[in-house]
């Protein structure tokens, strides 16, 4: 079944054509030169740039997104608890986080090992440490359809093993995966690749 | 005489216990969001607002209707063309800035004709002494709407002011939620305006967080933080505000002003 087909999706001077379909257990890899547009076409997806074309989503799909560029919050102490926390329960972190709320969050964090950082405000992670935390909470939620975007860069290589064992196992739970990636070892993974040329 | 048994101290306190904690509560929200200079643009939007109510014709110590309908329309429109617009958040609210402050001095050029400018005092910097029954309603009405508001929207309120497309792929919506606040945050200034002035009010959406920021570890700590500096400097700016006869909305906004340098040593850099 396709989880999200892309017939023609462009941007102009931002998106060149566009055209792939993913279907559920599929490892979908974007590559193309940087400027390409790879990121924008993830936008497109997420309903947050007008494009032309078509896109087509599979009814009600449960998307999980690990974006290159996360708007880190400077000017709140959002810890990783409260950020994981805040799309699991209605309850305002203020009036506290329940038991099995922290359970879950602490659940989620161990998929790519990073229960430590549980405490930490989001502001004070590393690169690489924030790119575990969003990929524990994407795969976490048992997405249909999982975006990722250079989900690699600024990780360590005992953190990129976790990458490629998380992604193998979503693989195997039938997750259909759109994958932007520069990493060889990423790239591997992928049982589809398209590339799209420079948007210009 | 004792300033506490005064009758217009007592409603300003309890007009004060409701405005600080609604206000302190959505501070959080504010700087998260950065709506500060936002919340600056409402209250002018306020200020403007008077002098249209004074020349449509309403009460000159209460034109409530024209406050209230010209601030929505500014917060509504502006969202509105936000999200249609590439041109950065804070060059559009610099713009409706510059349109309500002009629109608001030639308007009260034209309004102190026929009035005293001392008369809208009152409105522009707070007043202990004007407070009604009536606004004590109001201000509790507002402090259980926010709450209530909170209790449901909170959290969705945070992840979706802290990245676009986390928000998305959680599937929050995410234009129903900016012009939600914005609807409210219009509302507590309005109803918050008698005590704190329309000048003065923004400093209450901004200045608790910010103090709080500087000692709070987390979201909550922020949030009870950002509260109990509200609480704080609004009931010690009622006190300041009683005993040197001095407007209370700048009473209150020096206090703010004071808790954020005292606490201010102990923020850390990121």
């Amino acid at each position: 079944m396709n989880v999200l087909v892309a017939k023609d999706v462009r941007v102009t001077g931002r998106l060149a054509p566009v055209s792939l379909s993913i279907s559920k257990g599929d490892v979908h890899a974007l590559v193309g030169p940087n400027g390409s547009g790879k990121s924008t076409f993830l936008d497109c997806v997420l309903g947050l740039v007008a494009f032309e074309g078509t896109l087509q989503l599979a009814p009600d799909v449960r998307l999980a997104v690990v974006p290159q560029r996360f708007s880190v919050p400077t000017l709140t102490p959002l810890t990783v608890l409260e950020l994981l926390a805040a799309s699991r329960t209605t309850r305002p972190s203020f009036l506290g986080i329940g038991a099995a709320t922290k359970a879950e969050v602490v659940t989620a964090l161990s998929r790519t090992g990073c229960e430590s950082l549980l405490n930490r405000r989001v502001s004070e992670l590393s690169g690489g440490e924030l790119r575990r935390v969003l990929l524990a909470d994407a795969l976490s939620t048992k997405p249909q359809l999982l975006l990722l975007d250079e989900p690699e860069a600024g990780l360590d290589d005992g953190s990129k093993q976790h990458l490629v064992t998380a992604l193998e196992q979503a693989k195997r739970d039938g997750v259909a995966t759109l994958l932007i990636s520069h990493d060889a070892q990423a790239i591997t993974l992928a049982t589809h690749t398209t590339r799209i040329g420079s948007a210009a | 005489m004792n300033t506490l048994s005064l009758e217009f101290v007592q409603r300003a306190l309890i007009a004060v216990a409701l405005a600080a904690p609604m206000l302190g509560l959505l501070s959080p929200l504010v700087l998260t969001r950065r709506l500060a200079f936002f919340s600056a643009a409402l209250g002018q939007a306020v200020l403007t607002g008077v002098s249209l109510g004074v020349l449509l014709g309403e009460p000159v110590d209460a034109p409530w209707a024209s406050v209230l309908g010209f601030s929505l329309l500014c917060g509504v429109g502006l969202v509105f063309v936000r999200r249609r617009s590439s041109l950065p958040a804070d060059t559009l609210v610099g713009v409706l800035l510059a349109f309500t402050l002009g629109l608001g001095v030639l308007l009260l050029t034209v309004v102190t004709k026929r009035f005293n400018v001392h008369q809208l005092e009152a409105v522009m910097f707070g007043s202990v002494l004007t407070v009604t029954r009536t606004d004590l309603f109001v201000l509790g009405g507002a402090l259980l709407l926010v709450v209530f508001v909170l209790t449901r929207f909170h959290n969705a309120l945070l992840l979706d002011g802290t990245d676009a497309r986390l928000s998305a792929a959680k599937r929050l919506p995410s234009a129903t939620l900016e012009y939600g606040l914005v609807v409210l945050l219009t509302l507590v200034i309005v109803a918050s305006v008698k005590v704190l002035g329309a000048l003065m009010v923004e400093a209450m959406l901004l200045v608790p967080a910010a103090a709080g920021r500087n000692v709070a570890r987390s979201v909550a700590g922020l949030t009870w933080a950002s509260v109990v500096i509200a609480l704080l400097s609004g009931v010690g700016g009622v006190f300041v505000s009683a005993s040197v006869n001095a407007p209370s909305g700048a009473a209150i906004v020096l206090l703010l002003a004071l808790s954020f340098l005292l606490t201010l040593p102990f923020a850390r850099r990121r």
